[in-house]
């Protein structure tokens, strides 16, 4: 995936190479993103990366849930 | 350097008429034209004078045609079609849309065939080495917006598509007939009197179509390129006052992707390219109604006085 993050914006956008598709993502879905690309990651961990209550959890599960959905992200068994 | 206007009406058809075609520099292309329509000859006559003619010898890009299809047809109805290399990829169309289908052709040519350039479908326009990219779709007013701005100071690039070199990431000009509909024809004759407009074709698949020559500045600069500096999404709106809005980077970076013919021809190459044209610009968006309102914002713009998000 390549990713563009203009400082300040609400939106990022992503590539992916495999779809050829470009899409207009949340921000935070760009930073989950990255990090998601750095190296497989436990949910547990995104949701201490991004600030752990109950709130952030739910925001972040369906975050994850769209970019699943979406093709930019897999969940590994 | 030859210009096509160096020839009389006479040479020009029997050009068009013979197996070479008529070779003509088109910005970064040669183009070889065929036809045996006398009101096709007659438009490239008139909105073609200022373009140099190529060499016979010279590599050519596209060697395009418009006649008659065959068959009784033509008799009681005729009709003309675009040909290719010998092709025909398009449907006929009725007799009298000879010149508009050669140009939709050759726009047809560019953006399917030379993806050496990424290619946008936007008007651009340059002032003071910068270039002014207004990227829409049909119907926005971008080809009105683009005519009138050529007419306030800005040299036309093109007023229907982009050509970004990947290399450098400027834009490439390739400079044509201007192409007008409906309403915007007439809007174009009250702003700039001094237009001439070749024929209006009726009942086109776009309503009224008439075209004016690319201004002879532009196709004399055809080789100089522009710095990418502003991205604005124009939109016509009755009655509102000319107002540039700042455009989210991300926004316009979509924007482009949406209005790009070749963009997956590129891959992850387009996207870093687009990424890097909307690093070097401002981008907009800009509702207008009054086209010399239109054209002072964008004066200031280019002087660098532009405001943000008013027209005062």
């Amino acid at each position: 995936l390549l990713i563009r993050h203009w400082a300040g914006e609400e939106a990022a956008v992503v590539f992916s190479p495999r779809s050829t598709q470009t899409h207009l993502v949340s921000a935070a879905a760009g930073e989950l993103l990255t990090l998601a690309l750095a190296a497989p990651v436990t949910e547990v961990q995104l949701v201490d990366a991004f600030g752990a209550s109950p709130d952030t959890e739910g925001q972040l599960t369906s975050l994850l849930d769209g970019l699943v959905a979406a093709g930019l992200l897999r969940r590994l068994p | 350097v030859t210009l096509l206007q160096t020839l009389d009406q006479r040479q020009v058809r029997a050009r068009l008429q013979a197996n070479t075609g008529l070779k003509l520099h088109m910005g970064p292309f040669v183009a070889s034209v065929r036809s045996p329509l006398a009101e096709v000859a007659d438009a490239v006559s008139a909105l073609y004078a200022d373009y140099p003619l190529a060499a016979d010898d010279q590599f050519t890009d596209f060697n395009v045609g418009v006649k008659r299809p065959r068959g009784m047809r033509s008799l009681w109805n005729p009709q003309v079609v675009f040909e290719l290399d010998g092709q025909e990829p398009f449907n006929p169309l009725p007799g009298d849309q000879g010149f508009p289908l050669l140009e939709w052709g050759l726009n047809w040519c560019v953006y399917g065939m030379c993806h050496q350039y990424l290619i946008l479908h936007a008007a651009v326009l340059e002032r003071g080495g910068r270039a002014l990219i207004l990227p829409a779709p049909s119907g926005s007013g971008k080809s009105t917006l683009c005519a009138g701005l050529l007419f306030r100071g800005w040299r036309l690039l093109s007023d229907e598509l982009a050509l970004i070199c990947p290399r450098e990431g400027n834009l490439v000009p390739n400079p044509r007939p201007v192409s007008l509909k409906n309403a915007s024809i007439q809007v174009i004759s009250d702003f700039a009197p001094q237009v001439r407009f070749g024929s209006q074709v009726e009942e086109t698949s776009k309503g009224i179509v008439a075209h004016f020559a690319a201004p002879e500045k532009a196709v004399i600069a055809a080789q100089q390129r522009a710095v990418p500096a502003w991205i604005v999404m124009p939109r016509y709106k009755a009655a509102s006052p000319a107002q540039l809005r700042p455009l989210d980077r991300s926004r316009a970076f979509m924007q482009l992707v949406e209005n790009a013919f070749n963009y997956a021809v590129f891959g992850a190459e387009g996207f870093h390219l687009l990424g890097s044209l909307v690093d070097r610009c401002q981008a907009f968006s800009f509702e207008y109604s009054n086209l010399e309102e239109a054209a002072a914002l964008f004066g200031r713009l280019a002087d660098g006085f532009a405001p943000a998000g008013s027209s005062d």
